[in-house]
Order: structure tokens, then C-alpha cells, then sequence
């Protein structure tokens, strides 16, 4: 019955719905989970990686964070082409806010406006929505650090912590009864990699499986993007002891 | 012969121009305020082209309430002044602006600012400025008797000084001038300075 509403991203149906907007969504729901926490000293984002290949340069390209300045970066879930473009152009905004103001972008703008770019895509032009969800974490001098999570609709919110991607309402579920508003960086860090090797399907956790990145402030007052080497993710996986299989994690 | 000048002083930015509006040999009034108020805590002195000069500096005073109102909260002075130097820079090269700025504002992290701004888009954020034929005479006494923090009475004893001087020494000076000042409490006119009295107000 909604199939003759389906084909065009600018028309309602009788519902009252965006069948192409939540076909997207859709589309992200099959996409490898990635996790945020907002806690006192920074945000970190936690992503599972579904392509793994030892073949991978997993040192110089990232599967699902990425910079967008120096004081905002984002975790992805969806489809990779479509981020790619988005990623670039939430650059683009950010350097032509510095250019007219001197100063970083303010992190809820900086969304505001990839967001208004993807209401685009729903209202008119009669192109498909874009099929990717993006977890902003970033730091400005009006509000610190902040978290934000934006869809294909446009919509985005604010939150201290929020998942996207495959299992999300799960991560989502758990990460509610976990958080704690005083939260340390550490304690969110070991939080998110709890979250998600609870949710992930792989029976162990290694860290070729996943990419952890913090967004935090430097003693000297800078912000500072950081995504984990390998090792010393593959430390933190053991200290957290959640390298075994779900069952036996702590 | 419009006159603008300004400097910062602790914990406040004082500016002060003439309020002559001149065409050709004819004073059309001598109580036009060239000085607006930009937002609540910064202030634009403006010299030159007559309609230029409200054109630009409304659309700045408009563009400056609309981020206001999108984003909620203020631009820092120094974010205004670099989008205000950007405007004139963009529309430099096809449509100049001849308007000559001096922004005096007041964050509450970074306390008192004045950012010289001309018009063919320069920027120099400074703690003393001054334009038009006016400034030969107000940068020299502020050379002179500036000095870094000084207090409202100071700053003002020097403006008046400098006033002396322009009515003095000037070919063509203004009669009157008026003076805002900008602190933490905001920005708002501090008092005029007045040889030929106007009855009618503006």
C-alpha cells in the first residue's frame, strides 16, 4: 500500500511520513555501531569497523572518525560515499566561519548547518536523502564539550551519550542505565567499549575490530583530536577486561 | 573634516566623533550621531560618505542581531570586527564602502577592545585610533598623554584635550562632538561637547 509513495523523497505519504527518509535510516541500522560519552573532561567516540582486513593501513586512514577542524570531530554509521561528501562539506563550513570570524565555529552551529543541507535533501531538488548518521563531538568556549547526533531527516539533539548505527536502541538502552552525569574521561571511555562489545556480534573483542577517538583540552588550553594507535587500544581492551567473549565480560 | 577618534582604558573603551553632516559648503545639522550602538556591549564610530557610512553600518548592526537571534549568543568584538573588515573586503574591489571604522567593544573574558578598521578593509586591533584630518591632532595628544589603563576621568580629560586641539587648530572644525563610552555595564553615550547649541533634536 505505501509503495506508490515510496519512490519520491518530496512527497508525504498518507500517514504522514518520509518513506525515503526512513528508508535511509534503514539503510544506517545495518551499518557498524558507533558510540559517543560526554563526560567532564572530553568526549569519546567508540566505532566498530566492518571491514577488517590485515591488509587494511589502519595508520593512516580511519574507517569511522573523522576531523572536521581542531576542535570538532565525528563518528559515522551509514553509507561511506555519502559521509564522505557530508564530512567535506561540514569542513567547508567550518573553515568559512573561521575566515569571516577568526574564531572556531561554535559546535552546535557547525551541525545546524550540515543538518540544514540534509533537510535539503527531503524537501525538494527530487534527490535521495543522505544515508548516514553522524555522531559530532567537539569543544567551544560558549558551552565546552558537547555531543551531538544527526540523522538523514536533518533533525539533530544534543546528548551525553547516544549510539548509532547497527543495535543502537540496545547500546542506546544500556548507556542509559550506566551514565553518570560526573563521569571521568577514563570511566567513558571504559563505558563506551563496554557498551559495545555488549552489543557487538563478533564473539571477541580485538582491536582491528574497532576505532576509539577522543576530542579533549591539553593542559595548555587546546583542544586535542586523538584516535587510539592499535596498541594501546589493544591495552586498553585488556585493562577494561573485554577481550573475551560477552559472557565472561566484566 | 569629520573627526573620529578613540582609545580603551581600564575596563572601558571610550570613542568620540563630531556630529557635523556636511554636503559641499553647507552644514546640513551639527548634531548627527555618527556613533552607533552595534549591540549591547560595542559601539561603531563612523566617518565618510554620508550614505554609505548608515548603509554599511546598519547592515553590519543587522547582520551582527541576526546571528543574535540565530545562535543565542553575542559575537565577540573581535568576531565582529573581523566580519565587519570582511564585508568591506569583499565588496572592495567592486563596490567599495568609503567608510571609516572604529569598533570599541566589551567581552566579559577578554575585557575592553578597539579595532581600527579603514576602508579599504584594514584591521589593526589597537588601544588608540583616530580618522580624518581630526587624527593629525588626536594621535599626536594621544601619543603624548595616552598611557595603558587609564581611568574614566583620565580618558576623558585626554578627549577633551584632543578636542581643544581640533577646534583650535583646524581649518574647518567641528562645533560639536559627542562621546560614548563601553564598559561592563554596556554601551551608551557618555556626554556631548558643544560650541554651537541645536535646538531641534535629531
Amino acid at each position: 500500500m505505501s509503495r506508490r509513495y515510496d519512490s519520491r523523497t518530496t512527497i508525504f505519504s498518507p500517514e504522514g511520513r518520509l518513506y525515503q527518509v526512513e528508508y535511509a535510516m534503514e539503510a544506517i541500522g545495518n551499518a557498524g555501531t558507533a558510540i559517543g560519552i560526554l563526560s567532564k573532561e572530553g568526549v569519546v567516540l567508540v566505532g566498530e569497523k566492518k571491514v577488517t582486513s590485515k591488509l587494511l593501513q589502519t595508520s593512516t586512514s580511519t574507517e569511522k572518525m573523522y576531523k572536521i577542524d581542531d576542535h570538532v570531530a565525528c563518528a559515522v554509521a551509514g553509507i561511506m560515499s555519502d559521509a564522505n561528501i557530508l564530512i567535506n562539506m561540514a569542513r567547508v563550513q567550518a573553515q568559512r566561519y573561521t575566515y569571516a570570524y577568526q574564531e572556531p565555529m561554535p559546535v552546535e552551529q557547525l551541525v545546524q548547518s550540515l543538518c540544514d543541507t540534509k533537510q535539503g535533501y527531503t524537501q525538494f531538488g527530487g534527490l535521495r536523502p543522505f544515508g548516514v548518521s553522524f555522531l559530532f563531538a567537539g569543544w567551544d568556549k560558549n558551552f565546552g564539550f558537547q555531543l551531538f547526533m544527526s540523522d538523514p531527516s536533518g533533525n539533530y539533539g544534543g546528548w551525553k551519550a547516544a549510539a548509532i548505527g547497527a543495535n543502537n536502541q540496545a547500546a542506546q538502552s544500556m548507556l542509559k542505565q550506566d551514565y553518570k552525569d560526573d563521569i571521568t574521561r577514563e570511566e567513558a571511555v571504559q563505558l563506551a567499549l563496554k557498551v559495545l562489545s555488549k552489543t557487538m556480534d563478533s564473539t571477541s573483542l580485538t582491536s582491528d575490530k574497532l576505532e576509539l577517538a577522543e576530542v579533549f583540552v591539553l593542559p595548555s588550553g587546546e583542544v586535542k583530536y586523538q584516535v587510539r594507535s592499535p596498541d594501546s587500544l589493544s591495552k586498553l581492551l585488556v585493562k577494561f577486561g573485554v577481550t573475551q567473549a560477552p559472557a565472561e565480560a566484566s | 573634516m569629520e573627526c573620529v577618534f578613540g582609545l580603551v582604558g581600564n575596563g572601558f573603551a571610550i570613542v568620540a566623533a563630531d556630529t557635523s553632516a556636511v554636503h559641499s559648503i553647507l552644514v546640513h545639522k551639527s548634531n548627527e550621531d555618527k556613533i552607533m550602538i552595534l549591540d549591547s556591549h560595542k559601539l561603531i564610530a563612523a566617518s565618510g560618505e554620508p550614505g554609505d557610512r548608515v548603509q554599511f553600518t546598519e547592515y553590519i548592526q543587522k547582520n551582527v542581531a541576526l546571528y543574535q537571534f540565530r545562535n543565542g549568543i553575542p559575537l565577540t568584538t573581535a568576531a565582529a570586527a573581523n566580519f565587519t573588515r570582511g564585508e568591506l573586503a569583499t565588496a572592495l574591489r567592486k563596490n567599495p564602502y568609503f567608510v571609516n571604522i572604529l569598533l570599541a567593544g566589551y567581552d566579559k573574558e577578554t575585557g575592553p577592545s578597539l579595532y581600527y578598521i579603514d576602508y579599504i578593509a584594514t584591521l589593526h586591533k589597537v588601544e588608540k585610533g583616530a580618522f580624518g584630518y581630526g587624527s593629525y591632532f588626536s594621535l599626536s595628544m594621544m601619543d603624548r598623554h595616552f598611557h595603558s589603563g587609564m581611568s574614566v576621568e583620565e580618558a576623558i580629560d585626554l578627549v577633551d584635550k584632543c578636542i581643544m586641539e581640533i577646534r583650535s587648530r583646524l581649518v574647518v572644525a567641528p562645533p560639536n562632538f559627542l562621546i560614548k563610552i563601553v564598559d561592563k555595564d554596556g554601551a551608551r553615550e557618555y556626554a556631548w561637547r558643544e560650541s554651537v547649541k541645536n535646538d531641534v533634536a535629531a
